[in-house]
């Protein structure tokens, strides 16, 4: 790779971080901590790609380069002469060879980048959750308390644990309302679905609570449901009788951390 | 020549990226959202690229310091001579860099440039995406009310870190080492700009790996092993080398695997930091492939081994 080139394949790559950071675009693949290790890191490759597109930082030698000055010795007991090292930078820039090329294989940087740039991000969705099928909440600790009255908002995934936790019996007798994308199931039912994540996309967990007492609004929608919960027939799935369903936009936070 | 007549190509495609992103991707809205295996892919892909980055870009920031600004006498200083005690030394000192795995391979690299031994610097790639303080305690979240599990994995990869560097120096072929270090003229930046664009782009390969893999394999298979004593660890060790999860995540992804035994979730935590299929990638990239291809299969067997022995002793 041409040394400009792969400067300028710093500077762009360093661009598709910031954008998607400061689009909000990022919160599709990562964790909302992750905006300013991206920040740190998008300003770090605009830095270092610049440097050397404008040639800040250029010197006649840098790693695999193909320069003769390089190799010379310019310390130590077998260091040369200054003129030495003159000439030879002179030879290395009559033959084109002055600034080292760079590693080819860090064109494949433009894979993830041009995929950022153009194409619009979304989160995983049903498919990817029915795939790996509801999580099984750990059900040793017992979850923190509940407001006293009113409906209770609460996270799908903190549903998912309570309902497992003493059976959901803490939950009897109060208002739920859920917000999550809609699974179909295979026997024509639907969940209500969250996906939760603790770094990134890659290692996604799927909480679906399986929703009783409503048709199944269109795969992938996001919803608002508020119901009851009810006991279900196995202890490791989380079930919710519903009496009202209102689409609601995609959040920006599509992951639940 | 380019030196007497440059093309300014460079910043053609900088000027290029800029349209794009005053564009935004809604103009084009390339379709891929009718196929979601597809999308799916594209998802993990890119999320893969973006957690690991900043943690690659640091590795790169400190094996740069440590290549262009550190005196051989503050190196000499810091890792013994001895061969056999500079292993051990070097897999606790892991413990001193923050972050997933990815940023270790390339530092690695650069130590063992600067003349450290590869026995050594083996040791500190394999143990510091385990054994420092971040996952660490992201393990103790995971695993509530399960100290014994953070011990365990901080024990079991200090000493899969010090196995594999012993037995690298005896029986492994020797790294590539590049040019030698104290004539990097071209400065911090220019090392930076070199080990970005290379461990970036093998990144890349093992992400795309790590995201089909994870779009092919059905996850059901694994559960179907959930009981078998010694075939459980084997295959949830497998599973962390497909999945590719970053370390610090890790222990999020394998707790809620409930039906596995506590030695199996173990094996899950001590082989993905230590080698996982981006990890491959970017090994084969850094050291070549046939260091890799012995170098893998050596870790995963010292993993597994380790694991069910300290899972018999301490869990």
């Amino acid at each position: 790779m041409r040394r400009d080139l792969g400067a300028a394949l710093l500077v762009v790559t360093g661009l598709a971080l910031a954008v998607s950071t400061l689009t909000g675009g990022y919160l599709d693949y990562v964790r909302p901590s992750h905006r300013w290790w991206l920040l740190a890191t998008a300003v770090l490759l605009l830095v270092a790609g610049a440097a050397g597109l404008f040639g800040w930082a250029r010197r006649p030698d840098d790693p695999d380069g193909g320069s003769a000055a390089a190799r010379l010795p310019t310390h130590g007991p077998r260091a040369v002469a200054p003129e030495v090292v003159a000439a030879a930078r002179a030879a290395d820039r009559e033959r084109g060879h002055g600034p080292g090329h760079r590693p080819a294989v860090g064109w494949l940087l433009a894979v993830p980048v041009l995929l950022v740039l153009l194409v619009p991000a979304s989160p995983l969705g049903s498919w990817a959750a029915a795939r790996q099928g509801t999580t099984v909440p750990a059900t040793t600790v017992p979850p923190g308390p509940l407001p006293a009255t009113g409906t209770l908002e609460l996270a799908v995934p903190d549903y998912a644990v309570r309902a497992a936790y003493d059976g959901g019996r803490g939950l009897a007798d109060r208002d739920v309302a859920l917000v999550g994308f809609v699974t179909p199931t295979d026997d024509g039912g639907w969940s209500v679905t969250r996906t939760a994540i603790s770094c990134c996309a890659a290692d996604a967990r799927s909480y679906l609570v399986a929703v009783d007492g409503a048709p199944a609004p269109p795969r992938d929608t996001w919803v608002r449901v508020v119901g009851r919960w009810m006991p279900s027939s196995t202890p490791s799935t989380a079930r919710l009788r519903v009496s009202a369903v209102s689409p609601v936009p995609v959040p920006a936070r599509p992951y639940v951390t | 020549m380019r030196t007497s007549a440059p093309v300014p190509l460079g910043l053609l495609l900088v000027l290029g990226a800029l349209g794009l992103v005053v564009a935004g991707p809604e103009v084009f809205a390339i379709g891929i959202g009718s196929a979601p295996a597809l999308q799916t892919w594209s998802t993990v892909f890119v999320a893969i690229v973006l957690q690991a980055l900043p943690y690659l870009a640091l590795g790169v920031v400190v094996g740069a310091v440590v290549t262009v600004l550190v005196p051989d006498r503050a190196l000499r200083a810091v890792v013994p001579a001895n061969p056999t005690a500079a292993v051990p030394v070097a897999a606790v000192a892991g413990a001193a860099l923050p972050g997933c795995e990815c940023g270790s391979v390339p530092l690695a690299a650069r130590l063992v440039d600067r003349g450290v031994r590869p026995s050594a610097a083996l040791a500190f790639m394999l143990s510091s995406p385990a054994v420092n303080p971040v996952v660490l305690v992201a393990t103790a979240v995971a695993f509530p009310g399960q100290p014994r599990m953070v011990l365990a994995r901080a024990v079991s990869s200090l000493v899969v870190a010090t196995v594999v560097g012993w037995l690298w120096s005896r029986l492994g072929r020797p790294l590539p080492v590049r040019r030698r270090s104290h004539h990097h003229d071209g400065g911090v930046l220019g090392v930076v700009t070199h080990d970005l664009l290379h461990a970036g782009g093998f990144l890349v390969v093992g992400a795309a790996c790590a995201a089909t893999l994870d779009v092919a394999v059905p996850p059901t298979w694994v559960g179907a092993v959930a009981g078998v004593p010694v075939l459980s660890v084997v295959v949830l060790g497998l599973l962390a080398v497909v999945l590719a999860v970053c370390s610090e995540a890790d222990a999020f992804v394998v707790a809620s695997l409930t039906a596995f035994s506590d030695t199996a979730k173990l094996a899950f935590l001590v082989v993905g930091p230590a080698i996982d299929v981006k990890l491959a990638a970017m090994q084969a990239g850094t050291f070549g492939t046939p260091v890799a291809a012995r170098l893998g299969p050596l870790t995963f067997v010292v993993a597994i081994a380790t694991t069910l022995a300290v899972g018999t002793a301490i869990l």
